[in-house]
């Protein structure tokens, strides 16, 4: 898995290479995915070309009270490569936040 | 109240002038609390917060022209789509569909009301009867103004905190880290329950009530022991229910928030008309910090945000604008949910210990010295209604030494008290959670006992008589939302005070700060 133009979210990953997305590390805050449009569970998943050119995954994060909380995303791929960390730090008086990962099949 | 003295009419002029603003404050705040808006300042912030981040690792403030790129560029990775959809989704929502988004006003830690941050009553200078079961995670720093239970007027100032958090802050673990640290380690957790607390007397001084940190003024040790708080909603024994909310109605929400993401924010349509609007944003943003010098506590920067968020471009598609209300109308849903799981918290019981060392004030001959004294307080806090709080106080006085000249008993004073505090309105703009509160207190005094004469530039001891007082007090407590500000108006009356057997009828205003809010801010 490759990070492209040096953001996190805008990755790029060869067809069939399995992407594992893991919450590392969370305070005060719960998470929800959504893969393609679809609600997710979490964990991993392939890419798979056949399926759509781009992979979409929107990282739901609600905070559990005003202030003080915060999580982090690590992003992984089954063939080695960067490693995904994006951090969503809460504003005091922020309930909610997101992000959307895209993932382009390179081959 | 039958002293004829100025300041007793300085008293009953600030009663009727106070008695006038809890009347209008209260029907202010009811009329405030049914109003509905959007409200962006929390991802305005958010996003000023993040940049403020950003930019610190690259640019020296204040900035030059020369720093004009890399901080348009900042600002430019920084508010990318895909890293502030819900921004930009809750944006669109605010033009599309305002009513139904109603941005909750989360400032949660803001409208607890059980946290007592000024002195306790028998200070000088205390505008609370009844002392409250938490105490600020950080650092609590109280200012407050007025007298209640004896005739000395003065000023107050009290610093609280738990050690813990103390250590950890100085050693540069920011609030988040820390409670973090503090969850994992059972030591920690249990040494987390304890705070302590000074309060100092600047009116010891003598001179203009200047707080000089000195010994003279350090009237009161405090230390607070938690037996009961569950009232953290990170607390592992709200996870069932913020799984439910996980699972359910925040799953709806983040399906939704993917649809405005994915198929407009996203959509090349859209673009063409956001990738404008992002320029112009952009040199807004960066103008902005270039003529004020800074990122964090600029009215420039942040009107900027606020106009173009406000301005952000609509999709033209008619089906769009259907996608983004249905956004707006599962984040109402989302967020009804979360405030019901902050609601049920703020209901659990807290049961807490208090021991408070007051110095007495030192004598000034040939009037005897004063001794000092110990205070037991058990404070008992429950919710009888929602989003309120009903708090019992249980407290006896002693001396710590037999008092010299008068044969008093060592037992000073015996203390009952309770409080209801009723929130009056939770979403004024720029306010918050406004709590009216009644409070009422029963002290015994079981033998005439010293204590601190009535002028403030003369120490030495008075004369308390023993009997039975009572006191009923009404306090309005207004907050400066996101500042950890407040500001208590209270109205207190009295059958008379502990010098002088005649009721007493007394207002007071005082101003307290939470560094709870500030640190979190300062060092997220």
């Amino acid at each position: 898995m490759q990070i492209r133009n040096g953001d996190e979210l805008d990755l790029a990953g060869n067809d069939g290479e399995n992407i594992t997305v893991k919450i590392t590390q969370a305070v005060g805050a719960v998470n929800n995915f959504v893969l393609n449009g679809q609600s997710w569970l979490g964990g991993t998943f392939k890419l798979d070309k056949t399926v759509a050119p781009v992979f979409k995954l929107l990282v739901q994060t609600v905070y559990k009270s005003d202030s003080g909380n915060s999580c982090e995303i690590t992003v992984t791929g089954s063939g080695g490569g960067d490693t995904s960390v994006h951090d969503e730090i809460q504003s005091p008086g922020e309930t909610f936040d997101a992000a959307m990962y895209t993932f382009v099949i390179l081959k | 109240m039958l002293q004829c003295t100025p300041s007793s009419y300085l008293n009953r002029a600030v009663a009727k002038a106070l008695c006038l603003a809890l009347l209008v404050c209260g029907e202010a705040a009811l009329a405030f609390s049914q109003a509905t808006a959007t409200d962006l300042t929390p991802q305005r912030n958010a996003v000023v917060n993040e940049l403020d981040r950003q930019l610190a690792a690259k640019v020296t403030m204040p900035p030059t022209e020369a720093d004009r790129t890399t901080i348009r560029n900042e600002a430019k990775f920084l508010l990318r789509i895909q890293n502030k959809p819900a921004l930009y989704a809750v944006a669109l929502s605010a033009q599309v569909a305002k009513d139904p988004v109603n941005k909750f006003k989360a400032d949660v830690d803001e409208a607890r009301v059980d946290k007592q941050v000024g002195s306790a009553s028998s200070s000088t200078g205390s505008t609370s009867l009844t002392s409250k079961g938490s105490v600020p995670a950080i650092l609590g720093f109280a200012v407050e103004n007025g007298a209640l239970e004896t005739s000395t007027s003065g000023t107050s100032i009290t610093f609280t905190g738990r050690p813990v958090q103390i250590i950890q802050a100085l050693q540069d673990i920011g609030w988040t880290d820390s409670y973090k640290v503090i969850e994992k380690n059972l030591g920690l957790g249990f040494l987390n329950r304890f705070a302590l607390g000074v309060t100092f007397d600047t009116s010891r001084t003598g001179q203009n009530s200047t707080f000089t940190g000195n010994a003279n003024q350090l009237s009161d040790f405090k230390f607070h022991v938690d037996i009961i708080n569950h009232r953290d909603p990170r607390d592992k024994r709200y996870d069932n229910k913020w799984d439910g909310l996980r699972i359910g109605v925040a799953q709806e929400m983040a399906n939704k928030l993917f649809r405005v993401t994915n198929d407009i924010l996203m959509s090349d349509a859209y673009q063409a008309l956001f990738n404008p609007w992002l320029d112009t944003t952009l040199d807004n943003i960066t103008d902005a910090i270039l003529q004020n010098g800074s990122v964090r506590n600029n009215d420039a920067l942040n009107k900027a945000l606020d106009d173009r968020l406000a301005a952000i471009p609509l999709p033209a598609n008619p089906a769009d604008l259907a996608t983004i209300t249905t956004f707006a109308q599962s984040t109402e849903k989302m967020l009804a949910a979360r405030k019901n799981i902050l609601d049920f918290v703020g209901t659990a019981p807290i049961f807490t210990f208090d021991y408070t060392l007051h110095r007495a004030t030192p004598g000034v001959a040939p009037q005897p010295a004063l001794p000092d004294t110990s205070n037991f307080k058990l404070i008992f806090e429950f919710a009888p209604i929602k989003g309120g709080s009903f708090t019992s106080n249980g407290a006896v006085t002693i001396f710590n030494s037999q008092p010299q000249t008068i044969a008093a008993n060592r037992i000073r004073d015996a203390q009952f008290s309770s409080q209801l505090d009723v929130p009056v309105a939770k979403s004024i703009p720029k306010i918050g959670n406004v709590v009216l509160s009644f409070a009422g207190k029963y002290e015994f005094i079981p033998d005439d006992v010293l204590t601190p004469a009535t002028n403030n530039t003369i120490f030495g001891p008075g004369l308390a008589l023993r009997g039975n007082i009572g006191l009923g007090q009404a306090k309005l407590t207004i907050p400066v939302k996101g500042s950890g500000v407040k500001i208590p108006l209270s109205l207190t009356v009295s059958n008379r005070t502990e010098l002088i057997k005649e009721n007493d009828v007394r207002g007071n205003i005082g101003i307290t700060f939470d560094l709870d809010s500030i640190i979190g801010r300062l060092k997220p």
